[in-house]
C-alpha cells in the first residue's frame, strides 16, 4: 500500500475492515490517494466507504469475481500485456537475475497424458531417467530454447506457452504442457464478452480495468479479501484474482503484491518448551470437519465409493467451523461426545447458522457443550455450561503476527487492567485459562501441574496459572528476537503500569528485563519498512507462485469422484452436488451481500455502547431503482424470505445509489436476540454479571432494546438440501457461502 | 461524471480544506477537558482534519465523545455522509463536522 501506483480492490472493504485495519491500510491509501500517488478501483457489488477516493467502482455481480478476473487475464494474453520475462524465469536464480524475489511454475511441464501413471502431476526428471536419485530425480522439467527437456534449476530461460511430446529413457513418448499453457486453456474457455456478461459488467469496464492494471509495470497489485471467493465454487473465483499479480510480475516486489512478513520470533519454543511435554498424545484419524484428510483413505470409501455422505476437504487450509458443526449434526464421520466452544456464536455468525439451533439443542448430537465466552449469546444459550471469560482489556490474548501486511513483527498483549471476573480461592481470575488448567489437573492430564514446562536448561516449571504460560512465551519471543534488556526507566514504567508485573518473580531478573523491553513497546518491532526489501525485492515473500497446483490437480471431489482442476477454470457458483442456486431460486429476486462496518467487529460489538450510538441500527440497503419498482421508500419496513426460511426476517429499507440493482446489502452486526437483547432468567443476575444492577435484577438480565435492533441476514441464508439442510460450503475449501442467498422482499 | 464536474468538486474540496485548516487549530475542534482535569494542566486539544483524506472511520467522533463525555446519543463531532453522482457512477462522500463550541459544553450536534 505504500508504493503501488494502482490497486485493484476486489471483495475487500479496505476503509472499514482488513487486518491491519482502518488506521493502517486505509489511512495509508487515503494519504497517498490525496497526494495523487495511488489510484484504485473497487470491484464489489457495493460501493464501499473507499469509493470516496476510488478512481472508479465496478458493481460486479456477486459470486463472479472469477469471471471478471478471468476476462482480464484473457484480455492481457490477447493484447500481449503481461510480464513474460518474469513468468518465463524457470527458477529462483533466474528470476533473481531479472529483478524478482520470486519465480512462478509457469514454464514447468505437466504430464497431460491419461495413460501415464503420473498424469496431472509435474513431469519430474525421474520420469525421463529412472536412474536419477535424490533432488536430481525430483527436479521439475522445462523446455529450453532448443525445445529440449532440461531440469528447471539448470535453465536460465524456458518456453512459457508450449506443449510437446518428450521421450522417457525407454523411448516412450509423454505428452506434456507448460503450466502457463494449461492455465491459458482454462482462461480461453470463454470470450471476454462472455466473462463480462457473467460478471454482469460492460465489456469496456473490464477492458479498461485490465488496461489500467497493466499500465504501471510491477507497481500494480490486487487487494482481495473474503468478498472475492467466500462462496460456493469460491476457490476458482479467488485463484484468478490472485494470479493477476503474477501476470504483471508484481508479486514480492515493492509496490506489488506482498504477503505478511510473519513474526519475529516463535513464542512456543526457545527458552521454554511450550509445545511439547511428556505424555503428549498424538491426534489420530480425521477431524469431524473432514479437513486435510482424503476420503479415499477411509474405510467408508473402500466400502461405498463415491459420493461420500458429506464432502471431504483434503486441499483445505483448515479451520472449518461450519463443517465441524455440520459433521456434529450428521454424526459424520463419527458422533461428537463433547463440544467446547471459545468465543464462538455459530448460530448468529455463520451464514445459515440458524440451522444449528436444532443441533445444539439436541443432547443426543451434543451430549455436553461447554462454552467459554464473555456473554450469553444466541448459541451458548443452549450450552450446558458457560464459563465466564475475560475481555481483551483484562486478558493476555497472546501474540499477533502481521495478518496481511508486508511487515515483520510480533505484537504482545498483556492485561491492561486486573480481570473483573470472580476469583478462585487461590486468587486466579475466572477465565478460559484458569478453567482449562483446573479441568486438566482434575482429570489428571499430562502437561499441567508442577512439572509441566521444560526449560532450555532442563529445569521443570509449573503450569498452574495463565501467567505460567504467557510470561514464558513472552520470554521466548523477547530472547528469540534478541531484544536488549530494558533500561531502568523502562523497567520502572512496566512495573508501575502493567498488571502482569506482579508475576515478575517467576522469572530470572535478566529475563524479566528482556520481557520489559518487549512489552513496553507492545511487542517486537525491529524492522523498518526499508529493512523488508533488498532493493525492489521483498525478503519475506511467497518465493514461488503456482499457476498450476499439483496438489489441487490430484485431489478428487469426494462427491463426484472427479479431479479438481489444477489451474484456472471458470466455475459457476454451484453447491457440492452441482445445484445452481441462481437458477433454482430465480423467483427470489434479490441476492444478499453482507459487510463489516468500521465500528463493529464480529458478533459481540453490539455491546459497545458508543458504536451503537453512532450507528444505532442496520438496514436493508437497496438500489433506488429497485426501491422505486417495489414502491418502497426510505425506512419502510420490509420482510425478507428465502427458500430455506419462508418465515423470514424484517428490517428497514435504506434506499441508496451505492449498491448494484438486484442486490441488497446488510451489515453483519445487528439483529441480536441475546447479548442483552432479551430477558434471560439467571439467579442473582445482578450479582454475577459485570454490569450489575445496571443490566440485571436478581431474577435475570433485563432486556435492552438497543441491543436487539436491526436484522441479521444470516438467519435467511440458503441451506443445502442435499446435505441435511446445513449451510452451503465450497466443495474444495469447505468455506461457507456469503454471496449466493436469494430473497424475496415485500413491504412488512 | 464528466471531467469538468470532477475538477469542480476537487476545487470545492480543496477550498473546503483550506477553510477548515484556517479555523481548525484556533477554534474549531479545541476541546476543553472537564473541569476536574482542567485544573491540572488546562490542556486544550484540537483536531486538524484533511478532508481529502477522510475515510469516514469515525475515530474523530469517538475521540470527541470520549474526551468531552457527551450524553448518550449526543455528539459534538459528527461525520456527514452523502451519496454523490448516479448509479453506477456513484460514490460516498464524508464531511466531518464539529460543533465549534468547545468552550461551551452544552451545545450538541444531535
Amino acid at each position: 500500500m505504500r508504493k503501488p501506483e494502482y490497486i485493484l480492490v476486489i471483495g475487500s472493504n479496505i476503509y472499514e475492515a482488513l487486518q491491519p485495519g482502518v488506521n493502517n491500510y486505509a489511512a495509508t491509501v487515503a494519504k497517498r490517494s490525496s497526494e495523487g500517488k495511488v489510484k484504485f478501483t473497487i470491484v464489489d457489488p457495493r460501493a464501499t466507504n473507499a469509493s470516496v477516493h476510488a478512481e472508479n467502482w465496478i458493481p460486479i455481480k456477486p459470486g463472479q469475481d472469477g469471471a471478471f478476473t478471468m476476462g482480464m487475464i484473457r484480455w492481457m494474453i490477447e493484447n500481449d500485456r503481461y510480464n513474460k520475462e518474469f513468468l518465463a524465469a524457470p527458477n529462483a536464480k533466474a528470476a533473481d537475475k531479472r529483478g524478482h524475489a520470486c519465480y512462478t511454475n509457469a514454464t514447468h511441464l505437466v504430464i497431460a497424458d491419461d495413460k501415464h501413471k503420473n498424469n496431472r502431476k509435474f513431469l519430474r526428471m525421474s520420469d525421463l531417467d529412472p536412474l536419477l536419485t535424490g533432488d536430481a530425480a525430483k527436479a521439475y522439467v522445462v523446455l529450453n530454447k532448443d525445445n529440449m527437456p532440461v531440469a528447471f534449476d539448470k535453465a536460465d530461460d524456458a518456453a512459457l506457452d508450449a506443449e510437446t511430446m518428450v521421450k522417457d529413457s525407454a523411448g516412450k513418448e509423454i505428452k506434456v504442457k507448460t503450466s502457463f499453457r494449461l492455465m491459458k486453456e482454462g482462461v480461453m474457455e470463454h470470450s471476454v464478452d462472455e466473462y463480462a456478461e457473467l460478471a454482469g459488467v460492460e465489456k469496456s469496464q473490464l477492458e479498461n480495468v485490465a488496461r489500467e492494471f497493466t499500465s504501471h509495470g510491477t507497481r500494480a497489485a490486487v487487494t482481495m479479501y473474503h468478498g472475492a471467493g467466500n462462496y460456493i465454487s469460491g476457490t476458482y473465483a479467488s485463484y484468478p484474482v490472485a494470479i493477476l499479480n503474477a501476470m504483471v510480475g508484481s508479486v514480492d516486489r515493492k509496490g506489488g503484491f506482498l504477503k505478511s512478513g510473519g513474526g519475529v520470533a516463535k513464542w512456543n519454543v526457545g527458552m521454554y518448551d511450550l509445545k511439547g511435554f511428556t505424555g503428549n498424545k498424538k491426534l489420530i484419524g480425521p477431524m469431524i470437519s473432514r479437513e486435510k484428510f482424503a476420503y479415499e483413505k477411509t474405510t467408508e470409501f473402500k466400502k461405498n465409493g463415491y459420493p461420500s455422505k458429506r464432502p471431504w476437504f483434503p486441499f483445505s487450509k483448515g479451520g472449518l467451523c461450519v463443517e465441524t458443526l455440520s459433521g456434529i449434526d450428521e454424526k459424520y464421520p463419527y458422533p461428537c461426545k463433547m463440544l467446547f466452544t471459545y468465543f464462538f456464536n455459530p448460530i448468529y455468525s455463520i451464514p445459515g447458522g440458524y440451522r444449528y439451533i436444532e443441533t445444539l439443542k439436541n443432547s443426543d448430537k451434543v451430549p455436553l457443550h461447554v462454552s467459554v465466552d464473555i456473554a450469553i449469546n444466541e448459541s451458548n444459550i443452549f450450552a450446558d455450561y458457560i464459563v465466564p471469560d475475560i475481555t481483551y482489556a483484562e486478558g493476555h490474548y497472546g501474540f499477533l503476527n502481521p495478518h496481511a501486511s508486508p511487515a515483520k513483527f510480533t505484537g504482545i498483549r498483556t492485561p491492561v487492567i486486573e480481570p473483573l471476573t470472580g476469583k478462585t480461592k487461590d486468587g486466579r481470575p475466572f477465565s478460559e485459562e484458569t478453567f482449562l488448567i483446573d479441568l486438566a489437573t482434575a482429570a489428571g492430564l499430562p502437561g499441567f501441574g508442577d512439572n509441566a514446562i521444560k526449560g532450555k536448561d532442563g529445569k521443570m516449571h509449573p503450569l498452574r496459572k495463565a501467567e505460567d504460560y504467557y510470561l514464558r512465551a513472552i520470554a521466548n519471543v523477547a530472547t528469540g528476537a534478541k531484544v536488549p534488556e530494558a533500561s531502568q526507566e523502562e523497567v520502572e514504567f512496566v512495573e508501575k503500569n502493567y498488571p502482569v508485573a506482579k508475576f515478575k518473580d517467576m522469572l530470572p531478573e535478566k529475563e524479566w528485563k528482556h520481557i520489559c523491553y518487549a512489552i513496553a513497546r507492545g511487542g517486537v518491532f525491529d524492522k523498518r519498512y526499508d529493512d523488508l526489501f533488498d532493493g525492489e525485492k521483498y525478503k519475506y515473500g511467497l518465493k514461488r507462485v503456482v499457476l498450476y497446483n499439483e496438489e489441487l490437480a490430484t485431489t478428487k471431489n469426494s462427491i463426484t469422484g472427479e479431479y479438481f482442476s489444477g489451474t484456472l477454470k471458470h466455475t459457476l457458483p454451484m453447491t457440492p452436488k452441482g445445484r445452481n442456486i441462481e437458477e433454482m431460486d430465480k423467483d427470489y429476486q434479490f441476492t444478499v451481500i453482507t459487510y463489516k462496518m468500521n465500528l463493529h467487529a464480529q458478533s459481540r460489538t453490539i455491546l459497545h455502547n458508543w458504536s451503537i450510538e453512532v450507528f444505532p441500527t442496520n438496514y436493508v440497503e437497496m438500489n433506488e431503482a429497485d426501491a422505486k419498482r417495489l414502491g418502497l421508500k426510505n425506512m419502510d419496513k420490509v420482510k425478507l424470505t428465502s427458500r430455506s426460511n419462508p418465515k423470514g426476517i424484517t428490517g428497514k429499507v435504506k434506499v441508496t445509489k451505492l449498491i448494484r440493482p438486484g442486490c441488497v446489502g446488510v451489515s453483519n452486526h445487528y439483529g441480536h436476540t441475546q447479548l442483552g437483547a432479551s430477558r434471560v432468567p439467571v439467579k442473582d443476575a445482578d450479582k454475577v454479571f459485570l454490569g450489575g444492577k445496571r443490566i440485571a435484577d436478581k431474577n435475570g438480565i433485563r432486556p435492552n432494546p438497543r441491543y436487539g435492533t436491526g436484522l441479521q441476514s444470516n438467519y435467511v441464508t440458503r441451506l443445502d438440501e442435499d446435505f441435511a439442510n446445513t449451510p452451503m460450503v465450497d466443495v474444495v475449501g469447505g468455506i461457507p457461502d456469503f454471496s449466493s442467498t436469494r430473497v424475496k422482499i415485500v413491504k412488512a | 461524471m464528466s471531467e469538468k464536474n470532477k475538477n469542480d468538486r476537487r476545487f470545492f474540496l480543496k477550498n473546503g480544506l483550506l477553510a477548515m485548516a484556517g479555523t481548525a487549530v484556533s477554534v474549531a475542534a479545541l476541546s476543553k477537558t472537564p473541569k476536574a482535569e482542567a485544573a491540572a494542566g488546562a490542556k486544550k486539544y484540537g483536531m486538524i482534519i484533511d478532508l481529502n483524506r477522510c475515510t469516514g472511520c469515525q475515530s474523530c467522533v469517538i475521540a470527541c465523545k470520549a474526551q468531552n463525555k457527551t450524553l448518550q446519543d449526543k455528539f459534538n463531532t459528527k461525520i456527514l455522509t452523502l451519496e454523490d453522482g448516479n448509479y453506477p457512477h456513484a460514490k460516498i462522500v464524508f464531511t466531518p463536522v464539529q460543533c465549534n463550541q468547545c468552550e461551551n459544553q452544552n451545545i450538541s450536534l444531535s
